[in-house]
């Protein structure tokens, strides 16, 4: 069998039409020239076949009048399933009957018109042309297919290199917020225990997009951690410090790129913060709604990597000295190409930006929101219409750690081990407060209930094990209110686990719930649960009453 | 078989005779039940309906190479579109005949 043969036994041909006798005329003129095919009567058949298995047809020949629905509308249910799939229109209609027919053949620019009399020479010369036009279509299609799940890897293996989310710990906190502007970023942050009471941060932006930006975020990332942990380095300055990426960039990635990158030690027991801008937007620190200006000389250096003689000194670190109430920004410059419109005309303006997270900073410190900062900025973001990412961004913020009176707050790991550590110390802290014990349980129980579902069913993909939940915990009268806040799956974590019917899930509950687990029990313990989404973090925040009343009111009824 | 579908019929599948018959066959067992459905719509005067198999049946004779037959059925089709019953049945009435040679 030579080549030409072999290809024509691969290409098969979806024929479809009433009339028997032309689905028998077609089959045998397609099946002499070497195609495969397969032919049925009705509509409803060829979408279920092109449903299944639509990458083993090469083209659809179709007849335009048919007993149950014309052959225009078929296409366009063809369209729906496959964009690419030739469609050739077989009929009897004659072009000069004037319905118009040929024009609406073709509007679509892989529709074909084939009179029923065409000779068999012609039409075979045809199917031939199409079939090999539509070989290239599909690989194509399968290449782009293939590059998007390994552009999906690539970006859960960089999502997965990123420190998580937040961290609180007794003296400080962070919070960090990283998207991407497609698939992958050429954004990166770092965030490291740096000595006693210390905390490095460094956020960095290689220059350019796609996978080369990409892969070197990952290289200087892993780089990263690796300097940042070893012995001595907590002596390290910023400076020091860029001058060692300086050296690896040189080294590696010198005919890549280059990186903007703000480095930062923030000292939460000292009240300062020495950093150093290469290239990179200055730090922006927040402190009583206001944003203060906190590098008036200019200090700083080149991008990291953009000359070959760059030597960062000491005399670029800026050392800012914060009191216990500010909270310090670094972010990149993507965000300033936050725009309204596909072509980033209307961008973000920088003022507006800022005033904008000032407030919910200090609205953020004041109700212990930090967790969610930059989720709510985005969305007041895109209620004002700026909803196109034309870069990479990154935010984060870190400051000294105030406890506020009558609230907790924690981050901790999502897994079993953290979380019930967790719970245990939230459940000290309900006791220090003077809470009767038989609530504590309670709000134990949720608090374990939720991290546990969202542990068990929260994310798609176990590459993402170092997310963490956030939590604050507050009286108010006699209801507690547990804010949980996570980068799960916006639905109730059960509907994962059980498909995504609405009965499943109640069955699914149900059952749970007879094993003193599941959202039936949670839903019962607690007056009001209010679920709130900005962006990819969900908020879910539980009211709990405190004296066993619901029960009480139970038992009374 | 009528000369002019087997000489078409023949070039079409280079003489293979298993192919031509089954296809005639088909073909002449459609022309046969076509035309009592023909009938049925003009009796009740189902002018869309007598057109809608008429274009069938024109299809059908051009897939068999019949030109006779397909020629009538267009010219069944204007008729029908001018509701012209007498045309109608005169044309039904020619296309019956050539039915019964096939």
């Amino acid at each position: 069998m030579n080549r030409i043969s072999e290809e024509r036994d691969r290409a098969k041909i979806l024929v479809v039409d009433d009339e028997k006798l032309v689905r028998l005329v077609m089959s045998a003129r397609l099946r002499q020239a070497g195609y495969g095919c397969v032919a049925v009567g009705d509509v409803e058949s060829a979408v279920a076949i092109l449903k299944k298995e639509r990458k083993d047809f090469s083209a659809v020949i179709t007849d335009i009048v048919m007993g149950n629905m014309d052959g225009f509308d078929f296409r366009d249910i063809i369209r729906g399933i496959d964009s690419s799939m030739p469609v050739f229109f077989l009929t009897a209609l004659d072009p000069e009957e004037g319905s118009g027919f040929l024009k609406r053949i073709l509007n679509d620019p892989i529709s074909y018109y084939m009179p029923k009399s065409v000779p068999n020479e012609v039409l075979i010369r045809r199917i031939k042309q199409v079939v090999a036009s539509r070989r290239v279509a599909m690989f194509i299609e399968q290449k782009l297919e293939d590059d998007q799940k390994s552009m999906q890897l690539a970006a859960n293996i960089q999502y997965s290199m990123l420190p998580v989310r937040s961290v609180m710990t007794p003296r400080g906190f962070y919070t960090s917020w990283w998207r991407p502007a497609e698939t992958v970023s050429g954004d990166l942050y770092e965030a490291v225990p740096f000595g006693f009471g210390c905390y490095l941060y460094v956020l960095g932006d290689i220059q350019g997009h796609g996978t080369s930006a990409a892969l070197a975020m990952t290289a200087v990332q892993s780089f990263l951690k690796t300097l940042t942990r070893r012995e001595g380095a907590p002596y390290m300055t910023p400076a020091e410090i860029a001058n060692v990426l300086q050296r690896f960039f040189r080294k590696n990635l010198a005919d890549v790129s280059y990186m903007t990158a703000l480095i930062c030690l923030h000292r939460a027991v000292e009240g300062t913060t020495s950093w150093i801008s290469c290239g990179a937007p200055d730090l922006v620190v927040i402190d009583g709604g206001k944003y203060i200006r906190v590098n008036p000389e200019k200090r700083g250096g080149m991008p990291i990597g953009m000359m070959p003689d760059t030597v960062y000194t000491e005399d670029d670190i800026v050392t800012t000295n914060m009191t216990d109430t500010a909270v310090c920004i670094a972010y990149t410059d993507g965000i300033l190409d936050l725009s309204r419109d596909p072509e980033g005309m209307e961008r973000l303006p920088q003022e507006q930006s800022m005033r904008a997270l000032a407030e919910l900073v200090d609205e953020a410190r004041e109700k212990g929101t930090l967790p969610a900062l930059f989720a709510k900025f985005m969305k007041v973001c895109e209620e004002n219409g700026y909803t196109y990412f034309q870069d990479d961004v990154t935010l984060l913020t870190f400051s000294k750690r105030l406890p506020i009176e009558g609230v907790y707050e924690d981050t901790f790991l999502l897994h079993p081990a953290e979380i019930d550590s967790a719970s245990q110390k939230m459940a000290d802290w309900c006791r220090s407060q003077g809470w009767p014990q038989s609530s504590i349980g309670i709000v134990q129980l949720v608090l374990e209930e939720k991290t546990m579902n969202i542990y068990d069913h929260g994310f798609d993909d176990r590459t993402r094990l170092h997310e963490v939940a956030s939590i604050r915990l507050t009286r108010i009268e006699d209801s507690a209110c547990l804010t949980v806040w996570d980068n799960g799956t916006p639905q109730p974590s059960l509907m994962v686990a059980t498909g995504d019917s609405e009965v499943a899930f109640e069955i699914a509950n149900s059952k749970m719930s007879n094993h003193g687990r599941g959202r039936l029990m949670v839903r019962e313990l607690c007056d009001m649960i209010e679920h709130n989404q900005y962006g990819t973090l969900n908020e879910a925040i539980y009211h709990i009453p405190l004296k066993g009343k619901k029960k009480e009111e139970a038992n009374n009824a | 078989m009528k000369e002019c579908c087997e000489k078409y019929l023949a070039e079409q599948f280079g003489g293979d005779e298993d192919i031509m018959r089954e296809i005639y066959g088909e073909y002449v067992q459609s022309v046969h039940e076509k035309i009592g459905e023909l009938k049925t719509a003009l009796d009740a005067s189902n002018w869309q309906s007598a057109d809608k198999i008429a274009h069938t049946v024109k299809g059908n004779a051009l897939a068999a190479g019949d030109a006779e037959v397909s020629n009538l059925a267009i010219e069944l089709r204007k008729a029908s579109a001018l509701n012209d019953i007498v045309q109608c049945r005169s044309l039904l009435a020619k296309i019956e005949e050539l039915a019964k040679g096939l």
